[in-house]
């Protein structure tokens, strides 16, 4: 038995020596291969979620290696979305999203995920958002905000300049509605900014978890609606192996961190 | 059924003698008491000896999937009642795991002294780790202490798999667009989220576009001055223009620097006040400047400065630098007057 179980890790160890061998490119082919192959094998679910999660183990062999984009982050949830990874998938994509707030298969991507969360009935505990979806400025991104700001403000000097030199009214009106339009963008970019250095995004792995009031099984259940796994929130605080996470209707509370994945990536950055 | 037919085979074929009892009359002996039944266990109505074991198909499942559950009791000696149907639901630990359900063949006979139980069990939870034992309760009519005769055997309890729905689930019917994977080369980009500038940014990105616009206010204040700026400018152009003459004419005779000196002075005022008489006398000047508003103290030095040069025209000999300072003199009295007048 444990010689089996011995054997079982050495050939996982294998895979992972055998793809660190590998180049980036032959990685990125492996995945797609498996990945593939999973679609090929759709009507076997057993097979399918093997080969998708091969595709899952490469996809995130790249990231170990530093690639952070979009595209990677919507082929790594997907992969996990079919490979039954529900948490990890939306982690995917809401890690996707925070690199490219507009990209729209990502946006779709999460909202499939989301609908296969099961929130408890009657209960908003947990649910993101009013329509699930993301706020229009976050759509935009916060640098075409600050883009449009910069234009409005460069539009803006023209059209004075301009005045001065025909004193025409209408320039003058110009400038200074150019004025007001890149303060308002520039405080949107601000606060998208600031959006974004809060904490790192949390999703629950793991079905039945309770919110607790403190850093401990101790503490009592601050809400008696358990969690279910894909249900997203923010890391306020860390204690030792707890998190304090707030959900989406602003609700606070403490879960352990073996049931929460949390999204590192954003701490390394900030 | 199987009841009747256990018992009448049980008891032709395992009870010598018992062909009496084929008559479904049971002997007063087979008669079993109700004083030493357990409380706590359920009784089979079983009488006689018997084995027990259970059987389990498949072991390996996910949660809610049926499992075909199997008790078979042997009978190892003589049977006087055959045990009935043990009812799994009512077992504590069955109802907690599992949910009870008949099978298609609720019973067997694989031959004379055994009979099969089936039952459909589906776990309730994923964590189900063992189909518990099931204890059978029978009497052993051949132990005389009725206490003593009523037996227990149990089943070995069966280890279970219960494994997460997930491996079973079929594979997400998603769009198609999720079957296709997004390849190339920007799989390997990094990119990094979007932060807020820095303060020393913003400050660039604020004053770069005032600099380049007032660079720009510059250069076409340069290249298309206004009608004023224009006409200063080439009022100024025409005074120098006239006290350069006035200075090279002091070499020519002194009717010939009368007469340029007379000429270039008409020539700046020409400019400066629009005089309209191409030669001039000084009354005409005088008149001139008086019309477009300019002092007294002036229209007298112009005047002045042209009768001098007439005197000198005709024959008047004069001081050769007195002529060119009077009309530089002139000159430049004009400009200081019209600059100040622009300030105001």
């Amino acid at each position: 038995m444990g010689f089996a179980a011995i054997l079982i890790l050495a050939a996982l160890h294998a895979d992972d020596l055998e793809l660190s061998r590998l180049s980036s490119v032959e990685i990125k082919d492996r995945a797609e291969a498996a990945f593939e192959s999973g679609v090929h094998h759709r009507d076997d679910p057993e097979i399918a979620r093997r080969e998708f999660r091969k595709a899952v183990t490469c996809f995130e062999e790249l990231r170990r290696r530093g690639a952070r984009n979009a595209l990677l982050f919507r082929n790594l949830g997907n992969a996990y979305f079919l490979a039954g990874d529900l948490p990890y998938a939306i982690l995917s994509y809401r890690r996707g999203l925070r690199l490219s707030p507009g990209d729209v298969d990502l946006m779709e991507g999460l909202d499939l995920a989301r609908e296969r969360v099961s929130y408890p009935e009657g209960s908003r505990l947990g649910r993101p958002g009013p329509a699930g979806h993301a706020s229009w400025l976050a759509r935009i991104g916060g640098e075409w905000l600050i883009g449009g700001a910069i234009f409005l403000y460069f539009t803006a000097c023209v059209g004075f300049t301009r005045w001065l030199m025909t004193r025409r009214i209408v320039l003058l009106m110009l400038a200074l509605l150019s004025v007001l339009g890149a303060g308002v963008l520039t405080l949107f970019a601000v606060r998208e900014a600031s959006k974004q250095a809060s904490g790192p995004i949390v999703v629950i792995a793991e079905d039945s978890v309770l919110l607790r009031r403190g850093d401990s099984l101790s503490y009592p259940a601050r809400y008696e609606t358990p969690l279910n796994r894909g249900v997203e929130g923010r890391v306020l605080a860390r204690r030792g192996n707890w998190l304090q996470i707030e959900l989406s209707g602003g609700e606070v509370g403490w879960v352990m961190t073996d049931y929460a994945l949390v999204d590192d990536e954003q701490n390394e950055e900030s | 059924m199987f009841n009747c037919l256990f018992h009448v085979i049980a008891v032709s074929l395992l009870v010598p003698g018992a062909g009496a009892l084929a008559d479904d009359s049971p002997a007063p002996d087979d008669e079993i008491p109700v004083v030493g039944r357990p409380v706590d266990l359920p009784f089979s109505g079983a009488s006689g000896s018997f084995e027990i074991e259970a059987r389990a198909e498949p072991t390996t499942i996910r949660a809610e999937d049926p499992i075909r559950y199997t008790l078979v009791i042997r009978a190892t000696a003589a049977v006087r009642h055959p045990p009935e149907r043990p009812a799994l639901a009512k077992l504590k630990e069955f109802a907690e795991a599992f949910y009870v359900e008949d099978a298609e063949e609720p019973e067997r006979n694989p031959d004379k002294q055994t009979v099969e139980f089936n039952y459909r069990l589906k776990p309730r939870r994923s964590d189900v780790s063992e189909i518990p034992s099931v204890p059978f309760v029978y009497f052993n009519p051949t132990i005389r202490h009725a206490t003593k005769a009523f037996q227990i055997r149990f089943t070995d309890p069966i280890p279970l798999k219960v494994e997460s729905s997930d491996r079973f689930a079929p594979v997400p019917a998603l769009p198609e667009a999720f079957y296709h994977l997004a390849t190339g080369n920007g799989l390997f980009e990094q990119d990094r989220p979007f932060r807020a500038p820095s303060p020393g940014s913003l400050v660039l990105v604020t004053i770069f576009p005032v600099a380049i616009c007032a660079g720009w206010y510059g250069a076409w204040r340069q290249l298309y001055p206004t009608a004023v700026r224009r006409s200063r400018r080439r009022q100024s152009a025409a005074a120098l223009h006239a006290l350069k003459l006035l200075r090279a004419a002091s070499q020519l005779s002194m009717r010939e620097q009368a007469e340029q000196a007379a000429a270039a002075l008409t020539r700046y005022l020409h400019v400066r006040f629009a005089l309209a008489a191409a030669d001039p006398t000084p009354a005409e000047v005088a008149e001139s400047m008086r019309r477009l508003g300019v002092s007294s103290r002036l229209v007298v030095m112009a005047a002045r400065f042209y009768a001098v040069c007439d005197a000198a025209r005709y024959g008047r000999s004069l001081n050769r630098d007195a002529l060119a300072d009077a009309g530089a003199r002139v000159i430049i009295e004009v400009e200081a007057a019209a600059w100040a007048s622009q300030r105001s």
